[in-house]
């Protein structure tokens, strides 16, 4: 295991932690991820049927975010490396790096061609609209208990027993 | 440097149906933070433009039905909130 050590060689801080290669690397990987969101996936592979051509269209959300980060140190050569015959100083140093992301896709419609002409059917997502009547049902349904709720009951009464004073 | 707020819109590949050119046209707009290293994209259809040789080109809109319906529905259900609100308190 000594021996192993002994034969490494010996590197500087600049081999653990290369600041320039890691932006580099960051911005290339931010860029290939995001060209999934291009034009070319906006609208798909066009289908031809029956002499009619039938274009989806999509609505793409991506986002990506990454970090990084290392750092490196250095000592000048103990009693014992000198004893070994050793006198590089030594170094040591680490890195690591983390990132996530998301893709989105909805279909938004579908461009339809034939000979008569040119027309664009949306597409009509029913689960999301479910979601946001209830939604809206929630915002009423919360402010409708919070207006019956004891404490704002209490807090009309003292406002009126105000008024009929003031 | 590449610049925080881009936007463009872009043609998708033609196509030729009966006669007529259509290019599905797309927008991209891109969000970047360069010192978080972060980058959004949001990419989507917006119209297609159909060119004749008889007839001048026709642009035909997309609309994102279901996006306008969701904010249509939040916003009546924000103001049925306003209203409840209104009534208790006028009682």
């Amino acid at each position: 295991m000594s021996d192993e050590l002994e034969q490494t060689p010996s590197k500087g801080p600049e081999t653990f932690y290369n600041a320039a290669a890691n932006a580099e690397y960051t911005a290339d990987a931010l860029d290939r991820f995001l060209d999934a969101g291009t034009v070319d996936a906006v609208y798909g592979e066009p289908v031809v049927h029956n002499g009619r051509m039938i274009i989806p269209a999509a609505e793409i959300i991506s986002a990506l975010g990454v970090g990084y980060g290392g750092g490196g140190g250095s000592s000048a050569p103990d009693a014992e490396d000198v004893a070994a015959g050793v006198n590089e100083p030594n170094y040591g140093g680490g890195g690591g790096a983390g990132g996530g992301g998301k893709i989105f896709s909805r279909p938004v419609a579908v461009v339809i061609a034939d000979e008569n002409g040119v027309r664009v059917e949306p597409v009509f997502d029913i689960t999301k609209i479910g979601m946001a009547v209830l939604t809206a049902f929630g915002f009423m349904a919360a402010m409708y208990f919070r207006m019956r709720s004891p404490r704002s009951m209490e807090a009309d009464m003292r406002r009126q027993m105000k008024e009929l004073r003031g | 440097m590449p610049s925080l707020f881009q936007r463009e819109t872009v043609n998708a590949p033609r196509q030729i149906v009966g006669g007529a050119l259509i290019t599905p046209r797309a927008q991209q707009i891109r969000f970047r933070l360069p010192v978080l290293n972060f980058q959004a994209h949001w990419s989507r259809p917006v119209h297609v433009l159909v060119e004749r040789v008889d007839r001048p080109p026709e642009m035909i809109g997309i609309l994102d039905v279901t996006r306008v319906a969701q904010i249509a529905i939040l916003l009546l259900g924000l103001l049925g909130a306003a209203a409840i609100r209104r009534l208790y308190n006028e009682r």
